[in-house]
């Protein structure tokens, strides 16, 4: 029987049961619809914080004493010296920067605003290579670092906290431990999805870190080392020259290293285990559509007995039959199915509208659920179908 | 065209079984009205049911237009039974969603016949069984004859070699029965094979040949001398119908008035 005559008679048997056909499709759009919704959150989600991640650090690495794993008790660990610092400038040529900060409590003070803080001394270049993005004022320079100026940048928050929302506080003058120093800049807020999520701020107070060694003294621990690589080189072998240049510079003690992008590897795993399993609940009320299929379908075959008898009579095949009712399981999941990525499409968008990201609702999804779908209606309709296909004429033709 | 060697048909009903026929050899040829008569239980459903490759003999032979069934598949019965056999049955067995065309439309569509063909086939089939008028009607907007004749267009669409008809009257009145039979009397007259499975008499006075079934065996295989004429009954019927009216329109002004009763009683 030609294909087109089959759809449109499964069509019109669909027709004949509106309501019915409405509830049994309604499985397979509540799974349909919630598969496709979560996996395009889920993607757009992760796709967007990986974005915002690589914009963030992307080529930056951190160092630290120890390696992680079932031995670590056992190592021998040493803090970095400014030797190994220097080393890993000078010597591993894919590395632009290395540096380290030193941090201190601190306590605030702006006119009768008293704050407790962690001050931090960074290295001039640290502005640049690590992307301190300032919003007014400027960053420090070599020289002012060298010479150990008094003078500090303010973290965005930090400058809410002392002088509040959208007051410049270049120029001003806050104390530090009891010490005076001059505010020359201010940093950028924090944007993207990741911050106006968590709410984060930047309540740091950067100072050179030439006077926070004046401050603390020499022999200061240096815990980590920051590494910027150079554009386009390649994190994993940066990290490993790396490691190894520091341990030949400490006979008998083990390193370990870190690239940012391995951490986006790692937070893009989970996101995507997150969304799997989300999607494997979700996918279970397909089965239950599916289900739900199979049942209205045997009801179908049982009220069209006669019909079956008499299309046998007339002509129809084995196969003819099995064709008819499968298709028309077929179309009952290819609609809801259909259906169901319509209705996700609505909270998806206004998902990503509210979160500021672009989610990814994109043909292959679509595809793929609308194949899904289909392989349901195949799976759950087949055994329907062949009961049909099944009968003996005889007994269909009598049958009231 | 037809031709049963042998026949034997056993069902299984649980342990025991039943032997339906027993020892069936018949012979139909071409262009031939016959009848298979018998009563309930005396084996010609079961016969029809083989002759129209529904069922399959347990022992024996059947040959349709010279090519042996008895030994085809499914696949094969079902192309029999679109290209070679018409069911007519008592209870017409239209689908009750299309319309008549569509109706008659479906064996082309087994059969592969596409759209415009199929079509104008449908249409043809439907006109030669006077319901040209008739063609997007479902069958519920349709008169009992009118199905029926629905299902003989159905039967005829595709050209069979023969039209097996089921108690074609038994579910119509006696007008239409006559009807539908001085249909099959055309048909026969130009040449096709038809085959009437039926209980009543009056319904196998009108073919050539009777062929009669009792216990699973044929116990008579006779032609009928001078069969009657289903346009000659009708005008019979008409005319008797007619009578009667005419009897109950004198009759009815009766009530009506003393002085119509008089003459009423003397037109009577």
């Amino acid at each position: 029987m030609n294909f087109l005559e089959t759809l449109s008679v499964a069509w019109d048997a669909l027709r004949a049961n509106k309501m019915r056909s409405l509830l049994t499709m309604l499985g397979i759009i509540i799974g349909v619809g919630s598969v496709v919704a979560i996996f395009a959150i889920g993607r757009g989600a992760g796709a967007a914080i990986t974005g915002e991640l690589q914009g963030l650090g992307s080529g930056q690495m951190i160092l630290q004493a120890g390696r992680p794993g079932p031995n670590s008790q056992n190592q021998r660990l040493e803090s970095f010296t400014e030797k190994d610092v220097k080393d890993l400038e000078t010597l591993i040529p894919d590395i632009q920067a290395a540096v380290y900060s030193l941090g201190m409590p601190g306590t605030v003070k702006y006119n009768r605003e008293t704050v407790a803080a962690g001050i931090q001394g960074q290295f001039a270049k640290a502005g640049l290579a690590f992307g301190i993005k300032i919003d007014k004022g400027r960053w420090f320079s070599e020289a002012e670092d060298a010479s150990g100026s008094r003078i500090v940048i303010l973290g965005s928050g930090a400058a809410k906290t002392l002088f509040g929302e959208g007051v410049n506080p270049v120029g001003n003058v806050i104390s530090i431990n009891g010490i005076s120093f001059d505010v020359i800049g201010m940093t950028e807020k924090p944007t993207g999805m990741l911050a106006s999520m968590a709410g984060a701020e930047d309540n740091s107070y950067y100072v050179p870190i030439g006077f926070m060694k004046r401050q603390l003294g020499p022999n200061q621990r240096i815990n980590q080392v920051m590494i910027k690589a150079k554009d386009g080189a390649d994190s994993k072998a940066v990290i490993a020259d790396a490691v190894a240049l520091v341990e030949r510079n400490h006979p008998g003690a083990q390193f370990s290293g870190q690239s940012f992008d391995q951490l986006v590897g790692v937070i893009n795993t989970v996101l995507n285990l997150v969304t799997g399993v989300l999607s494997a609940v979700a996918g279970i009320s397909l089965v239950v559509g599916g289900v739900g299929i199979m049942n209205i379908m045997l009801v179908s075959v049982t009220e069209r007995t006669r019909e079956i008898g008499i299309r046998k009579a007339i002509g129809a095949s084995y196969s003819d039959i099995l064709t008819q009712f499968l298709i028309e399981a077929v179309l009952l999941s290819l609609i809801g199915g259909a259906t169901g990525v319509l209705l996700a499409a609505a909270p998806v968008f206004a998902v990503g509208y509210f979160l500021k990201i672009s989610l990814l609702l994109d043909w292959m999804s679509v595809s793929l659920a609308l194949g899904f779908s289909a392989a349901v209606g195949i799976i759950f309709g087949v055994y329907p179908a062949a009961k049909a296909a099944r009968l003996d004429p005889i007994d269909a033709l009598r049958y009231e | 065209m037809i031709k049963l060697v042998n026949v034997r048909k056993v069902y299984r009903m649980g342990q025991t079984e039943v032997e339906a026929l027993k020892d069936i050899n018949m012979h139909i040829a071409a262009g031939e009205l016959v009848a298979i008569m018998g009563p309930s239980g005396s084996g010609k459903s079961t016969l029809m049911n083989i002759l129209g490759c529904l069922d399959r003999v347990t022992e024996g032979t059947y040959e349709l237009d010279g090519r042996l069934v008895s030994d085809r598949d499914e696949r094969d019965l079902a192309k029999v039974r679109n290209r070679h056999l018409g069911f007519v049955f008592q209870t017409f067995n239209l689908l009750p969603r299309m319309t008549a065309l569509r109706n008659v439309e479906q064996p082309l569509l087994y059969a592969g016949v596409s759209g415009r063909e199929r079509r104008q086939r449908a249409e043809a089939a439907l006109q030669r069984v006077g319901l040209g008028d008739r063609m997007h009607h479902r069958p519920n907007e349709l008169s009992g004859g009118q199905r029926q004749r629905v299902s003989i267009a159905r039967a005829l669409v595709n050209r069979p070699s023969i039209i097996l008809a089921d108690e074609p009257t038994g579910a119509l009145d006696s007008r239409t029965g006559e009807e539908i039979m001085g249909l099959f009397q055309e048909l026969h007259a130009d040449g096709a094979t038809v085959i009437v499975v039926t209980h009543e008499p009056d319904v196998a006075e009108h073919v050539n040949r009777i062929i009669r079934v009792r216990d699973g065996r044929i116990v008579s295989d006779q032609p009928v001398a001078s069969p009657v004429r289903a346009a000659d009954r009708l005008r019979e019927l008409m005319q008797h119908a007619e009578g009667v009216a005419a009897g109950e329109s004198a009759a009815s002004p009766n009530a009506v008035g003393p002085t119509a009763a008089g003459e009423g009683a003397t037109a009577s």
